[in-house]
Protein backbone atom coordinates (compact mmCIF):
# COMPACT_ATOMS: atom_id res chain seq x y z
CA UNK A 1 0.00 0.00 0.00
CA UNK A 2 1.40 3.27 -1.05
CA UNK A 3 -0.07 6.76 0.71
CA UNK A 4 1.25 9.76 -0.15
CA UNK A 5 4.81 8.91 -1.51
CA UNK A 6 5.24 6.67 1.79
CA UNK A 7 4.67 2.57 1.39
CA UNK A 8 3.62 0.90 4.29
CA UNK A 9 3.55 -2.85 4.58
CA UNK A 10 1.26 -3.83 7.33
CA UNK A 11 2.63 -7.55 7.55
CA UNK A 12 6.41 -6.09 8.58
CA UNK A 13 4.83 -3.51 11.04
CA UNK A 14 2.52 -6.32 12.28
CA UNK A 15 4.48 -7.41 15.63
CA UNK A 16 4.71 -3.65 16.17
CA UNK A 17 1.41 -3.04 15.72
CA UNK A 18 -0.09 -5.86 18.13
CA UNK A 19 2.23 -4.51 20.73
CA UNK A 20 0.86 -0.99 20.46
CA UNK A 21 -2.28 -1.90 20.89
CA UNK A 22 -2.39 -4.64 23.07
CA UNK A 23 -0.03 -1.84 25.45
CA UNK A 24 -3.48 0.40 24.76
CA UNK A 25 -5.70 -2.27 25.82
CA UNK A 26 -4.03 -2.87 29.17
CA UNK A 27 -4.44 0.63 29.94
CA UNK A 28 -7.67 0.96 29.36
CA UNK A 29 -8.37 -2.03 30.99
CA UNK A 30 -7.44 -0.28 33.95
CA UNK A 31 -8.94 2.62 33.17
CA UNK A 32 -12.96 1.55 32.59
CA UNK A 33 -11.91 -1.37 35.27
CA UNK A 34 -12.68 -1.09 38.91
CA UNK A 35 -9.17 -2.75 41.54
CA UNK A 36 -8.46 -4.72 38.02
CA UNK A 37 -5.95 -8.00 40.10
CA UNK A 38 -2.45 -7.31 38.57
CA UNK A 39 -2.25 -10.60 37.22
CA UNK A 40 -4.97 -10.15 34.77
CA UNK A 41 -3.03 -7.14 32.94
CA UNK A 42 -0.10 -9.33 32.73
CA UNK A 43 -2.19 -11.50 31.42
CA UNK A 44 -3.18 -9.11 28.43
CA UNK A 45 0.29 -8.56 28.04
CA UNK A 46 1.70 -12.39 27.81
CA UNK A 47 -1.40 -12.55 25.59
CA UNK A 48 -0.49 -10.00 23.70
CA UNK A 49 3.68 -11.31 23.49
CA UNK A 50 1.65 -14.64 21.52
CA UNK A 51 -0.21 -11.99 19.54
CA UNK A 52 3.68 -10.39 18.14
CA UNK A 53 4.93 -13.54 17.84
CA UNK A 54 2.09 -14.81 15.46
CA UNK A 55 2.60 -11.74 13.56
CA UNK A 56 5.84 -12.47 13.57
CA UNK A 57 6.29 -16.10 12.49
CA UNK A 58 5.16 -15.60 8.62
CA UNK A 59 7.90 -13.39 8.28
CA UNK A 60 10.97 -15.94 9.07
CA UNK A 61 12.64 -16.23 5.63
CA UNK A 62 11.28 -13.03 4.27
CA UNK A 63 13.13 -10.22 3.52
CA UNK A 64 11.71 -7.37 2.47
CA UNK A 65 11.37 -3.07 3.87
CA UNK A 66 9.17 -0.87 4.67
CA UNK A 67 8.36 2.98 5.36
CA UNK A 68 10.08 3.52 2.07
CA UNK A 69 13.50 1.75 3.03
CA UNK A 70 13.43 2.77 6.41
CA UNK A 71 12.59 -0.51 8.32
CA UNK A 72 13.75 -3.83 7.59
CA UNK A 73 12.84 -7.16 8.12
CA UNK A 74 15.11 -9.95 6.97
CA UNK A 75 16.02 -13.44 9.10
CA UNK A 76 18.32 -11.10 11.31
CA UNK A 77 15.72 -8.70 12.64
CA UNK A 78 13.17 -12.24 12.85
CA UNK A 79 15.48 -13.42 15.33
CA UNK A 80 16.44 -10.27 17.38
CA UNK A 81 12.41 -9.53 17.39
CA UNK A 82 11.63 -12.97 18.95
CA UNK A 83 14.33 -12.67 21.63
CA UNK A 84 12.51 -9.43 22.60
CA UNK A 85 9.37 -10.74 22.33
CA UNK A 86 10.19 -13.69 24.33
CA UNK A 87 11.92 -11.58 27.20
CA UNK A 88 8.77 -9.59 27.44
CA UNK A 89 6.29 -12.14 28.01
CA UNK A 90 9.50 -13.88 30.85
CA UNK A 91 9.52 -10.56 32.62
CA UNK A 92 5.75 -10.04 32.54
CA UNK A 93 5.84 -13.88 34.07
CA UNK A 94 8.67 -12.65 37.20
CA UNK A 95 6.67 -9.33 37.85
CA UNK A 96 3.45 -11.18 38.64
CA UNK A 97 4.96 -12.66 41.32
CA UNK A 98 3.57 -11.99 44.80
CA UNK A 99 6.29 -9.65 46.29
CA UNK A 100 6.86 -8.21 42.89
CA UNK A 101 8.23 -4.39 42.80
CA UNK A 102 6.05 -3.10 40.27
CA UNK A 103 5.49 0.22 42.02
CA UNK A 104 1.36 -0.39 43.09
CA UNK A 105 1.06 1.06 39.52
CA UNK A 106 0.86 -2.80 37.36
CA UNK A 107 -1.34 -1.24 34.27
CA UNK A 108 1.30 1.50 34.17
CA UNK A 109 4.27 -0.59 34.84
CA UNK A 110 3.10 -3.47 32.10
CA UNK A 111 2.28 -0.74 29.90
CA UNK A 112 5.67 1.04 29.89
CA UNK A 113 7.46 -2.83 29.21
CA UNK A 114 5.25 -3.19 26.14
CA UNK A 115 5.98 0.14 24.93
CA UNK A 116 9.86 -0.44 25.56
CA UNK A 117 9.44 -3.87 24.02
CA UNK A 118 8.49 -1.81 21.06
CA UNK A 119 11.67 0.61 20.97
CA UNK A 120 13.60 -2.86 20.73
CA UNK A 121 11.56 -3.88 17.91
CA UNK A 122 12.59 -0.63 16.51
CA UNK A 123 15.82 -0.61 16.61
CA UNK A 124 15.90 -4.58 15.62
CA UNK A 125 14.51 -3.48 11.65
CA UNK A 126 15.79 0.31 11.96
CA UNK A 127 17.89 1.04 8.70
CA UNK A 128 18.09 4.62 9.27
CA UNK A 129 19.91 7.12 11.32
CA UNK A 130 16.78 8.69 13.12
CA UNK A 131 14.94 5.16 13.29
CA UNK A 132 17.61 3.99 15.60
CA UNK A 133 17.19 6.84 17.52
CA UNK A 134 14.01 7.08 17.87
CA UNK A 135 13.44 2.86 18.94
CA UNK A 136 16.57 3.34 21.36
CA UNK A 137 15.05 6.32 22.84
CA UNK A 138 11.78 4.80 23.16
CA UNK A 139 13.62 1.58 25.07
CA UNK A 140 15.56 3.65 27.12
CA UNK A 141 12.90 6.34 28.22
CA UNK A 142 10.14 4.02 29.83
CA UNK A 143 13.60 1.84 31.56
CA UNK A 144 14.16 4.83 32.94
CA UNK A 145 10.64 4.89 34.92
CA UNK A 146 10.95 1.33 35.68
CA UNK A 147 14.05 1.31 37.24
CA UNK A 148 12.41 3.12 40.14
CA UNK A 149 9.26 1.40 40.41
CA UNK A 150 10.80 -0.46 42.97
CA UNK A 151 10.25 2.95 44.96
CA UNK A 152 10.38 2.40 48.45
CA UNK A 153 13.91 1.13 48.78
CA UNK A 154 16.19 3.72 48.20
CA UNK A 155 18.23 1.65 45.40
CA UNK A 156 15.61 1.46 43.27
CA UNK A 157 15.66 5.58 43.68
CA UNK A 158 19.19 5.86 43.01
CA UNK A 159 19.28 3.05 40.21
CA UNK A 160 16.83 5.35 38.49
CA UNK A 161 18.63 8.38 38.82
CA UNK A 162 21.51 7.08 37.92
CA UNK A 163 20.45 5.51 34.38
CA UNK A 164 18.83 8.65 33.82
CA UNK A 165 21.36 10.95 34.29
CA UNK A 166 23.98 8.46 32.48
CA UNK A 167 21.11 7.36 29.59
CA UNK A 168 20.63 10.72 28.67
CA UNK A 169 23.90 11.82 28.29
CA UNK A 170 25.02 8.62 25.89
CA UNK A 171 21.53 9.77 23.97
CA UNK A 172 23.76 13.01 23.41
CA UNK A 173 26.14 11.51 21.96
CA UNK A 174 24.48 9.14 20.02
CA UNK A 175 22.30 11.97 18.65
CA UNK A 176 25.43 14.28 17.86
CA UNK A 177 27.86 11.11 16.39
CA UNK A 178 24.27 10.41 14.49
CA UNK A 179 24.23 14.32 13.18
CA UNK A 180 27.68 14.70 12.26
CA UNK A 181 27.27 10.99 10.37
CA UNK A 182 24.53 12.77 8.52
CA UNK A 183 26.44 15.76 7.80
CA UNK A 184 29.45 13.64 6.56
CA UNK A 185 27.28 11.45 3.79
CA UNK A 186 23.95 14.02 3.18
CA UNK A 187 21.46 11.17 4.15
CA UNK A 188 20.36 9.88 7.25
CA UNK A 189 19.79 6.26 5.62
CA UNK A 190 22.87 3.31 6.81
CA UNK A 191 23.75 2.20 3.10
CA UNK A 192 24.17 6.09 1.67
CA UNK A 193 26.71 5.79 4.66
CA UNK A 194 28.81 3.29 3.17
CA UNK A 195 30.02 5.39 0.84
CA UNK A 196 31.53 7.74 3.12
CA UNK A 197 33.00 4.89 5.11
CA UNK A 198 35.42 3.24 2.25
CA UNK A 199 37.15 6.83 1.89
CA UNK A 200 37.26 7.68 6.10
CA UNK A 201 36.34 11.32 6.02
CA UNK A 202 37.01 13.13 9.50
CA UNK A 203 33.64 13.92 9.87
CA UNK A 204 32.55 10.69 9.19
CA UNK A 205 35.41 9.27 11.91
CA UNK A 206 34.54 11.90 14.57
CA UNK A 207 30.71 10.78 14.13
CA UNK A 208 31.34 7.29 14.01
CA UNK A 209 32.89 7.87 17.33
CA UNK A 210 30.53 9.87 19.21
CA UNK A 211 27.53 7.18 17.92
CA UNK A 212 29.87 4.31 19.56
CA UNK A 213 30.51 5.91 22.79
CA UNK A 214 26.58 6.35 22.74
CA UNK A 215 26.32 2.28 22.37
CA UNK A 216 28.61 1.35 24.39
CA UNK A 217 27.06 3.25 27.23
CA UNK A 218 23.54 1.29 26.26
CA UNK A 219 25.43 -1.58 25.74
CA UNK A 220 27.52 -1.32 29.47
CA UNK A 221 30.74 -2.04 27.55
CA UNK A 222 33.66 -1.08 29.24
CA UNK A 223 35.07 1.96 29.98
CA UNK A 224 31.40 2.88 29.81
CA UNK A 225 29.93 0.41 32.14
CA UNK A 226 30.26 2.62 35.75
CA UNK A 227 26.22 2.68 36.13
CA UNK A 228 25.86 -1.00 35.32
CA UNK A 229 26.53 -2.68 38.72
CA UNK A 230 24.43 -0.08 40.71
CA UNK A 231 21.86 -0.30 38.04
CA UNK A 232 20.89 -3.40 37.87
CA UNK A 233 21.27 -4.17 41.71
CA UNK A 234 18.77 -1.92 42.52
CA UNK A 235 15.90 -1.89 40.58
CA UNK A 236 13.28 -4.40 40.71
CA UNK A 237 14.70 -8.13 39.76
CA UNK A 238 11.97 -8.28 36.57
CA UNK A 239 13.32 -4.85 35.46
CA UNK A 240 16.89 -6.39 36.07
CA UNK A 241 16.36 -9.26 34.23
CA UNK A 242 14.55 -7.30 31.29
CA UNK A 243 17.83 -4.90 30.90
CA UNK A 244 20.33 -7.66 30.65
CA UNK A 245 18.80 -9.18 27.76
CA UNK A 246 16.22 -6.68 26.03
CA UNK A 247 18.81 -3.67 25.82
CA UNK A 248 21.51 -5.77 24.94
CA UNK A 249 19.54 -7.90 21.98
CA UNK A 250 18.16 -4.50 20.37
CA UNK A 251 21.47 -2.32 20.98
CA UNK A 252 23.44 -5.47 19.93
CA UNK A 253 20.77 -5.79 16.68
CA UNK A 254 21.59 -1.79 15.82
CA UNK A 255 25.54 -1.93 16.14
CA UNK A 256 25.40 -5.46 13.96
CA UNK A 257 23.69 -3.58 11.43
CA UNK A 258 25.11 -0.64 11.30
CA UNK A 259 28.64 -2.68 11.30
CA UNK A 260 27.67 -4.74 8.29
CA UNK A 261 25.60 -2.09 6.44
CA UNK A 262 28.13 0.85 6.66
CA UNK A 263 31.30 -0.98 6.67
CA UNK A 264 31.14 -4.90 5.24
CA UNK A 265 34.61 -5.45 5.74
CA UNK A 266 36.99 -5.01 8.15
CA UNK A 267 38.16 -1.11 8.88
CA UNK A 268 40.78 0.22 10.84
CA UNK A 269 37.34 2.40 12.27
CA UNK A 270 36.31 -0.60 14.02
CA UNK A 271 39.11 -0.73 16.35
CA UNK A 272 38.03 1.09 19.07
CA UNK A 273 35.10 -1.56 19.00
CA UNK A 274 37.57 -4.39 19.70
CA UNK A 275 39.58 -2.54 22.33
CA UNK A 276 36.10 -1.45 24.29
CA UNK A 277 35.33 -5.43 23.53
CA UNK A 278 38.51 -6.98 24.98
CA UNK A 279 37.98 -4.18 27.57
CA UNK A 280 34.70 -5.41 28.70
CA UNK A 281 35.74 -8.92 28.97
CA UNK A 282 38.32 -8.31 31.18
CA UNK A 283 36.48 -5.79 33.72
CA UNK A 284 33.30 -8.09 33.55
CA UNK A 285 34.88 -10.85 34.51
CA UNK A 286 37.64 -9.40 37.44
CA UNK A 287 34.72 -7.24 38.46
CA UNK A 288 33.27 -10.07 39.39
CA UNK A 289 35.14 -11.91 41.59
CA UNK A 290 34.71 -10.52 44.63
CA UNK A 291 30.64 -9.66 44.49
CA UNK A 292 28.49 -11.00 47.46
CA UNK A 293 25.11 -9.62 45.80
CA UNK A 294 24.11 -12.20 42.95
CA UNK A 295 22.57 -9.39 41.01
CA UNK A 296 25.46 -7.28 40.97
CA UNK A 297 27.44 -10.58 40.25
CA UNK A 298 25.49 -11.20 36.86
CA UNK A 299 25.49 -7.36 36.27
CA UNK A 300 29.57 -7.63 35.80
CA UNK A 301 29.34 -10.83 34.19
CA UNK A 302 26.69 -9.15 31.83
CA UNK A 303 29.62 -6.73 30.52
CA UNK A 304 31.68 -9.23 30.55
CA UNK A 305 29.12 -11.34 28.01
CA UNK A 306 28.81 -7.95 26.01
CA UNK A 307 32.19 -8.31 25.31
CA UNK A 308 31.84 -11.90 24.50
CA UNK A 309 29.53 -10.95 21.52
CA UNK A 310 31.31 -8.33 20.01
CA UNK A 311 34.16 -11.10 19.12
CA UNK A 312 30.82 -12.21 16.61
CA UNK A 313 31.58 -9.23 14.40
CA UNK A 314 35.58 -9.27 14.27
CA UNK A 315 36.83 -9.25 10.97
CA UNK A 316 32.94 -8.49 10.08
CA UNK A 317 33.37 -11.99 8.98
CA UNK A 318 30.27 -14.08 6.94
CA UNK A 319 28.66 -15.91 10.04
CA UNK A 320 29.43 -13.69 12.47
CA UNK A 321 25.63 -12.42 12.21
CA UNK A 322 24.13 -15.78 12.32
CA UNK A 323 26.70 -16.79 15.58
CA UNK A 324 26.22 -13.58 17.15
CA UNK A 325 22.27 -14.36 17.10
CA UNK A 326 23.13 -18.24 18.55
CA UNK A 327 24.70 -16.71 21.31
CA UNK A 328 22.42 -14.12 21.95
CA UNK A 329 19.36 -16.43 21.67
CA UNK A 330 21.64 -18.96 24.73
CA UNK A 331 22.85 -15.80 26.70
CA UNK A 332 18.78 -15.02 26.76
CA UNK A 333 18.05 -18.26 27.66
CA UNK A 334 20.61 -18.84 30.74
CA UNK A 335 20.32 -15.25 31.97
CA UNK A 336 16.63 -14.82 32.38
CA UNK A 337 16.51 -18.72 33.71
CA UNK A 338 19.19 -17.28 36.64
CA UNK A 339 16.98 -14.58 37.44
CA UNK A 340 13.82 -16.41 37.06
CA UNK A 341 15.68 -18.86 39.84
CA UNK A 342 16.60 -15.89 42.01
CA UNK A 343 12.71 -14.55 41.75
CA UNK A 344 11.58 -17.57 42.73
CA UNK A 345 13.42 -18.04 45.68
CA UNK A 346 12.03 -14.82 47.37
CA UNK A 347 8.78 -14.73 45.10
CA UNK A 348 9.57 -11.96 43.73
CA UNK A 349 11.36 -10.49 46.46
CA UNK A 350 14.74 -8.87 46.92
CA UNK A 351 15.98 -11.02 49.99
CA UNK A 352 17.41 -14.06 47.58
CA UNK A 353 20.02 -11.41 45.63
CA UNK A 354 22.48 -11.84 48.28
CA UNK A 355 24.88 -15.07 47.76
CA UNK A 356 24.87 -16.21 51.77
CA UNK A 357 21.07 -17.22 51.13
CA UNK A 358 22.47 -19.52 48.54
CA UNK A 359 24.11 -21.60 50.97
CA UNK A 360 23.19 -25.95 50.69
CA UNK A 361 20.13 -24.67 48.61
CA UNK A 362 20.57 -27.78 47.15
CA UNK A 363 19.72 -30.02 50.25
CA UNK A 364 16.59 -27.64 50.54
CA UNK A 365 15.54 -27.01 47.65
CA UNK A 366 17.34 -29.50 45.10
CA UNK A 367 15.91 -29.20 41.83
CA UNK A 368 15.94 -25.35 42.08
CA UNK A 369 19.76 -25.58 42.82
CA UNK A 370 20.11 -27.93 40.10
CA UNK A 371 18.84 -25.62 37.72
CA UNK A 372 20.55 -22.59 38.61
CA UNK A 373 23.65 -25.11 38.42
CA UNK A 374 23.11 -25.64 35.21
CA UNK A 375 22.44 -21.89 34.21
CA UNK A 376 25.68 -20.73 35.42
CA UNK A 377 27.05 -23.54 33.89
CA UNK A 378 26.06 -22.26 30.55
CA UNK A 379 27.49 -18.41 31.13
CA UNK A 380 30.39 -19.85 32.25
CA UNK A 381 30.85 -21.90 29.06
CA UNK A 382 31.07 -25.68 30.26
CA UNK A 383 30.94 -28.01 27.91
CA UNK A 384 27.21 -29.64 27.11
CA UNK A 385 25.69 -26.63 27.64
CA UNK A 386 24.63 -23.55 25.36
CA UNK A 387 26.88 -20.96 26.44
CA UNK A 388 29.88 -23.84 25.50
CA UNK A 389 29.10 -23.91 21.94
CA UNK A 390 27.81 -20.25 21.78
CA UNK A 391 31.54 -19.79 22.78
CA UNK A 392 33.01 -22.40 20.09
CA UNK A 393 31.29 -20.21 17.07
CA UNK A 394 32.73 -16.94 18.43
CA UNK A 395 36.11 -18.16 19.10
CA UNK A 396 35.74 -19.49 15.10
CA UNK A 397 34.31 -15.70 14.52
CA UNK A 398 37.22 -14.58 15.98
CA UNK A 399 40.51 -16.34 15.31
CA UNK A 400 39.06 -16.12 11.38
CA UNK A 401 39.28 -12.50 12.15
CA UNK A 402 42.81 -11.16 11.37
CA UNK A 403 45.12 -9.87 14.38
CA UNK A 404 42.66 -8.20 16.34
CA UNK A 405 40.15 -11.28 15.94
CA UNK A 406 42.73 -13.14 17.58
CA UNK A 407 43.25 -10.43 20.61
CA UNK A 408 39.98 -10.85 20.50
CA UNK A 409 39.34 -14.11 20.84
CA UNK A 410 42.27 -14.55 23.13
CA UNK A 411 40.61 -12.06 25.93
CA UNK A 412 37.46 -14.19 25.63
CA UNK A 413 39.05 -17.51 26.67
CA UNK A 414 40.73 -15.56 29.26
CA UNK A 415 37.59 -13.98 30.42
CA UNK A 416 35.91 -17.24 30.46
CA UNK A 417 38.32 -19.07 32.61
CA UNK A 418 38.12 -15.85 35.17
CA UNK A 419 34.53 -16.50 35.38
CA UNK A 420 34.44 -20.18 35.64
CA UNK A 421 35.87 -19.52 39.14
CA UNK A 422 33.21 -16.54 39.72
CA UNK A 423 30.15 -18.78 39.04
CA UNK A 424 31.95 -21.51 40.45
CA UNK A 425 31.70 -19.65 44.29
CA UNK A 426 27.69 -19.69 43.61
CA UNK A 427 27.54 -23.56 43.00
CA UNK A 428 29.96 -23.91 45.92
CA UNK A 429 27.49 -22.67 48.45
CA UNK A 430 24.67 -23.92 47.02
CA UNK A 431 26.32 -27.81 47.37
CA UNK A 432 28.41 -27.93 50.77
CA UNK A 433 26.29 -29.33 53.41
CA UNK A 434 25.65 -26.49 56.46
CA UNK A 435 25.11 -26.85 59.68
CA UNK A 436 22.51 -24.85 61.86
CA UNK A 437 19.92 -22.09 60.63
CA UNK A 438 19.13 -21.72 57.14
CA UNK A 439 17.30 -19.17 55.31
CA UNK A 440 13.72 -20.11 54.43
CA UNK A 441 12.79 -19.97 51.05
CA UNK A 442 9.29 -18.18 50.09
CA UNK A 443 7.94 -19.26 46.28
CA UNK A 444 7.55 -21.94 44.16
CA UNK A 445 4.95 -20.19 41.83
CA UNK A 446 4.30 -22.31 38.98
CA UNK A 447 4.69 -18.72 37.12
CA UNK A 448 8.54 -19.09 37.38
CA UNK A 449 8.44 -22.68 36.92
CA UNK A 450 7.82 -21.62 33.04
CA UNK A 451 10.74 -19.84 32.35
CA UNK A 452 13.32 -21.91 34.51
CA UNK A 453 11.84 -25.04 32.31
CA UNK A 454 11.89 -23.12 28.91
CA UNK A 455 15.60 -22.05 30.07
CA UNK A 456 16.64 -25.56 31.26
CA UNK A 457 15.41 -26.90 27.91
CA UNK A 458 16.86 -24.49 25.74
CA UNK A 459 20.51 -24.67 27.23
CA UNK A 460 20.33 -28.37 27.14
CA UNK A 461 19.37 -28.29 23.40
CA UNK A 462 21.03 -25.49 22.52
CA UNK A 463 23.94 -27.43 24.39
CA UNK A 464 23.73 -31.38 22.88
CA UNK A 465 21.93 -30.97 19.48
CA UNK A 466 23.88 -27.32 18.50
CA UNK A 467 23.31 -27.83 14.49
CA UNK A 468 19.84 -27.50 14.07
CA UNK A 469 19.52 -24.52 15.77
CA UNK A 470 22.37 -23.06 13.84
CA UNK A 471 20.72 -23.40 11.04
CA UNK A 472 17.70 -21.85 12.00
CA UNK A 473 20.16 -18.82 13.34
CA UNK A 474 21.79 -18.57 10.19
CA UNK A 475 20.76 -15.14 8.80
CA UNK A 476 22.00 -12.12 6.47
CA UNK A 477 20.70 -9.08 6.04
CA UNK B 1 34.67 25.57 -1.15
CA UNK B 2 31.47 25.72 0.31
CA UNK B 3 28.28 25.68 -1.20
CA UNK B 4 27.88 29.56 -1.95
CA UNK B 5 24.22 28.89 -0.10
CA UNK B 6 26.22 28.99 3.18
CA UNK B 7 27.32 32.76 2.52
CA UNK B 8 23.77 33.70 4.06
CA UNK B 9 24.56 31.73 7.26
CA UNK B 10 27.40 33.62 7.20
CA UNK B 11 26.44 37.23 6.45
CA UNK B 12 23.94 36.83 9.44
CA UNK B 13 26.46 35.31 12.17
CA UNK B 14 28.63 38.19 11.43
CA UNK B 15 25.31 40.62 11.35
CA UNK B 16 24.26 38.97 14.46
CA UNK B 17 27.52 39.66 16.29
CA UNK B 18 28.62 42.87 15.28
CA UNK B 19 25.19 44.56 16.20
CA UNK B 20 24.51 42.72 19.42
CA UNK B 21 28.10 43.68 20.63
CA UNK B 22 26.98 47.16 19.85
CA UNK B 23 24.24 47.03 21.62
CA UNK B 24 25.96 45.72 24.91
CA UNK B 25 29.61 47.94 24.65
CA UNK B 26 28.12 50.98 23.66
CA UNK B 27 25.09 52.05 25.96
CA UNK B 28 28.26 51.45 28.57
CA UNK B 29 30.31 54.15 26.87
CA UNK B 30 27.99 57.06 26.62
CA UNK B 31 25.85 56.56 30.00
CA UNK B 32 26.04 57.96 32.93
CA UNK B 33 25.63 55.82 36.06
CA UNK B 34 23.46 56.94 38.57
CA UNK B 35 22.08 53.87 40.59
CA UNK B 36 19.54 53.60 42.88
CA UNK B 37 17.85 50.53 45.16
CA UNK B 38 15.62 50.03 42.89
CA UNK B 39 17.79 50.14 39.99
CA UNK B 40 19.71 47.45 41.65
CA UNK B 41 17.29 44.41 42.01
CA UNK B 42 16.66 41.59 39.92
CA UNK B 43 14.24 42.62 37.39
CA UNK B 44 11.15 40.65 37.69
CA UNK B 45 8.53 42.13 35.19
CA UNK B 46 8.11 45.02 37.74
CA UNK B 47 6.94 43.09 40.70
CA UNK B 48 9.48 43.25 43.69
CA UNK B 49 10.65 40.31 44.41
CA UNK B 50 9.93 38.50 47.15
CA UNK B 51 11.87 35.49 48.48
CA UNK B 52 15.30 34.01 47.73
CA UNK B 53 16.00 32.45 44.44
CA UNK B 54 17.61 29.29 45.38
CA UNK B 55 14.90 28.01 47.10
CA UNK B 56 13.25 24.41 46.94
CA UNK B 57 10.20 23.67 44.88
CA UNK B 58 7.95 21.45 45.72
CA UNK B 59 7.90 18.55 43.46
CA UNK B 60 4.43 18.78 42.28
CA UNK B 61 5.81 21.44 40.02
CA UNK B 62 8.01 19.25 37.55
CA UNK B 63 5.11 17.00 37.28
CA UNK B 64 2.79 19.99 36.15
CA UNK B 65 5.91 20.64 33.95
CA UNK B 66 6.31 17.56 32.23
CA UNK B 67 2.55 16.78 31.58
CA UNK B 68 2.65 20.02 30.30
CA UNK B 69 6.19 19.70 27.84
CA UNK B 70 4.01 16.35 26.50
CA UNK B 71 1.01 17.92 25.81
CA UNK B 72 2.73 21.14 24.17
CA UNK B 73 4.81 19.30 22.02
CA UNK B 74 1.83 16.89 20.89
CA UNK B 75 0.08 20.03 19.95
CA UNK B 76 2.94 21.41 18.26
CA UNK B 77 2.78 18.52 15.85
CA UNK B 78 -0.90 19.78 14.92
CA UNK B 79 0.64 22.90 13.50
CA UNK B 80 2.57 20.95 9.86
CA UNK B 81 -0.45 18.66 9.59
CA UNK B 82 -3.09 21.41 9.91
CA UNK B 83 -0.73 23.10 6.96
CA UNK B 84 -1.05 20.18 4.51
CA UNK B 85 -4.50 18.96 5.91
CA UNK B 86 -5.72 18.53 2.00
CA UNK B 87 -2.72 17.46 0.41
CA UNK B 88 -2.64 14.64 3.11
CA UNK B 89 -6.20 13.72 2.39
CA UNK B 90 -8.42 10.84 4.21
CA UNK B 91 -5.15 9.07 5.15
CA UNK B 92 -3.57 12.26 7.09
CA UNK B 93 -6.81 12.85 8.66
CA UNK B 94 -7.29 8.77 9.44
CA UNK B 95 -3.23 9.27 10.76
CA UNK B 96 -4.52 12.12 13.17
CA UNK B 97 -7.10 10.40 14.67
CA UNK B 98 -4.83 7.75 15.47
CA UNK B 99 -2.34 9.67 17.13
CA UNK B 100 -5.41 11.54 18.65
CA UNK B 101 -6.49 8.34 20.37
CA UNK B 102 -3.17 7.21 21.64
CA UNK B 103 -2.71 10.87 23.06
CA UNK B 104 -6.21 10.77 24.19
CA UNK B 105 -5.82 7.28 25.96
CA UNK B 106 -2.82 8.73 27.42
CA UNK B 107 -4.64 11.98 28.84
CA UNK B 108 -7.80 9.71 30.35
CA UNK B 109 -5.22 7.90 32.20
CA UNK B 110 -3.50 10.65 33.49
CA UNK B 111 -6.40 12.38 34.14
CA UNK B 112 -8.06 9.31 36.14
CA UNK B 113 -5.12 8.75 38.15
CA UNK B 114 -5.13 11.98 39.49
CA UNK B 115 -2.22 13.48 37.79
CA UNK B 116 -3.83 16.54 37.16
CA UNK B 117 -4.79 17.11 40.70
CA UNK B 118 -2.84 19.47 42.99
CA UNK B 119 -1.83 17.34 45.96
Amino acid sequence: MTIQGVNFDFGILGPISVLVITGLVVLLVDLVGRAVPRVVLYGIGVAGCAGAFIALAPLYGRSATTVNGAFATDRFSWGFSAVLIFTLAVTLLLSSLRNADDGNSPASYAALLIFCTIGGLIMAGATTLIGIFLGIEELSLALYVLAGTGYPRPASEEAALKYVLLGSLASGFLIYGSALLYGSAGSVSLSALSAAASSLPLLFVIGFGLLLVGLAFKLALSPFHLWTPDVYEGSPIAITAYMTVAVKAATFAVLARFVYTVFGHDSVALVPLWLLAIFSMLVGSFGALRQRNLKRLLAYSSIAQAGFMVVALSGVGEYGLSSLLFYLVAYALMNLGAFAVIAMLGDGDEAYADIDAYRALFYRRPWVAVALTLFLFSLAGIPGTAGFYGKVLLLEQGFAGGPWGIALALALIAGSIVSIYVYFQVVWAMFVPQEGEQPVTAGNSWLTWVPVAVGVAGVVALGVIPQVFVSIVSSSM
Amino acid sequence: MPDPAWTYVLIFFVVALVVASLIAIVPGIFTKKRPTPEKLEPYECGVPPTSAMLGRFPVRFYLVAMLFVVFDVEAASFYPWAVRLRDLGGFGLLEMVAFIVVLGIGYAYVWKKGGFSWR
